[in-house]
């Protein structure tokens, strides 16, 4: 890691970590001017995060997807600017800013502790593909982590003796988390069709059943489902977020759980 | 019949398969990877853990994926998902013929706006203002109807044929791909006949490539700081009916001869040995094909007897704690250690560089030269374009669908005191809420235009 990335990323954690103060003040002390402050942190950590994405993508000559450090470099980055934009628009959602900059904080200490030296971007890699997998899977990734934040502020809110200082927002709340679903649907289904069609250039196959081609599917299989539930079977309210948030679970294995509990693609070069 | 039919291919029905399917996956990526082409390793788990050989053959993702059991459910989503193409389909015609409220969406929201104009100009006003926002619009006396974002109905009705387009081409892949494995050794060409390609067990599907040659020459591994990989490129030469030629192929870039992709797989080192016995007769002689990448590893190679070498090669030798070890990859400086076995006993071991000779175990070991081999993914899939049709289906279907939110509206004008009023109703399939605060802001749209001034956006 080079000092300007080095820094830039210490920059984000400090504008995440300020945020999340500033945010989970607002939330629980009911201060509205905390809690605009603590998107306005976390816009700083965003534009911090993008300068070291930017710096470690030019000084290593390929797009931040090797080893661990990297992934969590580039896998938090869409969650803060995702919800802030929806923030922006929807102030309902406000509430839910604790808990997307701890999860975003969560990710890019995790990367941060990891081995963080520039390593060259090995053959299978060498791929046009890369870019158009590598983004739309880490752009499902961010919104179905903002949805399932979305849904469990939506239960906190709506929880037995919960305060109401405004009922009507909420549903706003669970519609958003499933709109963005759709959008996270959206991306994901790119994500694997990108990955298979690449998948057949560089092994011969574009699906061999290997972990992460399971669990991809598995992940979209399961929102598939939750976007059914929702949208043909009228689920809402606090059953629909119940579901956004057993149906992260998937994903969060899909992402973090294939190298512990079973090896990576499958293949030699 | 017809309730049993309805049931089956309800989408009620669609959500629990996609639910079972997600279930049984799930548990069966959790099955341990075992290489069962190794059957020694399977005959062992198979006598001191039957059930987890039984769980390792048979539940893995792939093996669960070809049962007649599963591979009913993709079936019935697939009846499933056309028949509610058909029906939506049906639906959202008679929808666009139908007028009045019957057009309007199951989610509703009113405003009531006033406007100091007549309600003749005020509808005019508010259908200038309703265009600008992409409406499309009809006006029938003080009533104006309108609908934007039909294309997000298009693109679900895309992304589910994409879906039917995707199963088609993955059952066609099933019963069409042919999937093999060609290996050829610098400098020795090798003729493609259907019983030259591995690890398949159809051979004859390669038929086409009979009478084909191949050549290889000029492999590199390219390394940064000796170690970490960052190119693999080989010289193919390509001999036959309508093939002929060379041309460099790296990782990511394959080539196809008579229909088939050749996908550069693997690689490893192919030293030229010549095992000479106590008596002076050659014991073995040739280019050993050897699997042994990384360095160290180890393979062998059969020797009269019953005895085997066992070899390991060190590209760039160098010797680390007093074992040896290599610098990289790169055979710069390329070191063999051997070891004789009969009898699964070691009886002697010794090692060898690149020129040299050495004796041990009874046998005298001469490392005359290494080459590269390099193993090539042959395949045959009939099913990509399909997958590839249906996969750009469900992306561009998608993609339209969260774009375009399809919505209708209507504004009805009445007098009210020395102006009009301004009744906006504006529906949506789904999203009351954001349905309900995207009205609240067409509304004041249309109150800023029938004022004369300029409002926000729609």
């Amino acid at each position: 890691m080079t000092g300007l990335d080095s820094a830039a990323v210490w920059a984000a954690i400090a504008g995440y970590g300020l945020g999340l103060a500033a945010s989970l003040a607002g939330s629980i002390f009911r201060l509205p001017r905390f809690s605009t402050t603590g998107i306005a942190l976390g816009l700083t950590g965003v534009a911090c995060h993008a300068a070291a994405v930017v710096v470690r993508w030019t000084v290593s000559g390929h797009a931040p997807v090797m080893g661990p450090y990297e992934n969590a470099l580039l896998g938090s980055f869409f969650l803060p600017p995702l919800f802030i934009a929806l923030a922006w628009r929807y102030p309902a959602v406000r509430g839910a800013a604790p808990l997307v900059m701890a999860a975003t904080l969560l990710i890019l200490g995790n990367g941060v502790m990891a081995h963080q030296a520039h390593a060259p971007l090995e053959p299978p890699y060498r791929s046009n593909w890369l870019v158009v997998h590598v983004l739309f899977a880490w752009l499902a990734f961010g919104s179905y982590l903002v949805s399932s934040a979305l849904a469990a502020h939506y239960l906190w809110t709506t929880r037995a003796g919960a305060p109401a200082p405004d009922p009507d927002r909420r549903p706003l709340v669970d519609e958003l988390a499933a709109r963005l679903i759709a959008f996270g649907f959206a991306a994901d289904s790119i994500m694997i069709a990108s990955g298979a069609i690449w998948a057949h250039g560089l092994w011969g196959r574009y699906w061999a059943w290997d972990p992460v081609e399971t669990w991809s599917l598995v992940s979209w299989l399961v929102y598939g489902a939750n976007l059914h539930l929702r949208f043909t079977l009228g689920w809402s309210g606090r059953r629909a977020a119940w579901l956004a948030l057993a149906s992260v679970l998937a994903v969060i294995i899909s992402f973090f759980g294939i190298g512990v509990i079973a090896s990576v693609h499958t293949e030699v070069l | 019949m017809p309730l049993l039919f309805r049931t089956l291919f309800s989408r009620r029905t669609a959500v629990t398969v996609m639910a079972a399917m997600a279930i049984t996956l799930a548990l069966a990526a959790l099955v341990p990877e075992h290489d069962l082409a190794d059957s020694v390793e399977l005959r062992a788990l198979r006598r001191e853990r039957p059930l987890a050989a039984f769980i390792a053959e048979n539940l893995r993702p792939d093996h669960v994926a070809r049962s007649p059991v599963f591979l009913a459910l993709p079936a019935l989503v697939f009846v499933s998902t056309l028949i509610s193409i058909i029906g939506r389909v049906r639906g959202e015609v008679r929808r666009r013929r139908a007028r009045g409220d019957a057009a309007l969406e199951r989610f509703r929201h009113r405003v009531t706006v006033e406007s100091p104009l007549s309600p003749d100009d005020a509808i005019e006003a508010a259908a200038r203002a309703l265009a600008s926002a992409r409406f499309d619009l009809s006006r029938d006396g003080f009533r104006l109807g309108g609908s934007r974002g039909a294309a997000g109905f298009a693109g679900s009705i895309a992304f589910h044929a994409g879906i039917l387009v995707t199963l088609i081409g993955v059952s066609i892949s099933g019963l069409t791909r042919a999937n093999g494995e060609v290996l050829a050794v610098e400098g020795f060409p090798k003729a493609l006949s259907p019983g030259e390609i591995l690890r398949t067990a159809r051979h004859d599907d390669f038929r086409a490539l009979d009478g084909t040659i191949l050549g290889v020459r000029d492999f590199t591994a390219g390394f940064s700081r000796g170690v970490d990989p960052v190119d693999y490129a080989v010289v193919v030469g390509v001999r036959g009916d309508g093939a002929e030629g060379e041309r460099v192929v790296r990782v990511n870039q394959p080539f196809s001869v008579e229909g088939f992709q050749f996908t550069l797989h693997r690689y490893g080192y192919a030293p030229d040995l010549v095992v000479t016995g106590a008596d002076g007769r050659e014991a073995a002689a040739g280019t050993v094909v050897l699997r042994v990448v990384p360095p160290g590893t180890e393979d062998a190679l059969p020797l009269p007897g019953g005895a085997r070498l066992v070899v390991a090669l060190y590209p760039d030798h160098a010797t680390r704690d007093g074992f040896p070890g290599s610098r990289g990859m790169t055979p710069i400086n390329p070191f063999i250690a051997f070891r004789v076995e009969r009898d699964r006993a070691v009886v002697g071991s010794g090692t060898v560089v690149r020129g040299g000779r050495s004796e041990a175990g009874g046998v005298k070991v001469a490392f005359n030269g290494l080459r590269y081999w390099v193993s090539f993914v042959v395949s045959r899939d009939l099913g990509l374009p399909w997958f590839a049709i249906g996969s750009a289906l469900i992306a561009a279907g998608l993609a339209a669908r969260f774009l375009f939110y399809p919505e209708a509206v209507r504004v009805d004008a009445e007098v009210a005191g020395a102006g009009s009023a301004l009744t906006v109703t504006l529906s949506a399939r789904y999203f009351p809420a954001l349905n309900a605060e995207r009205a609240g802001r067409l509304a004041s749209v249309i109150e800023a235009a029938a004022r004369g001034s300029r409002g926000g956006t729609a």
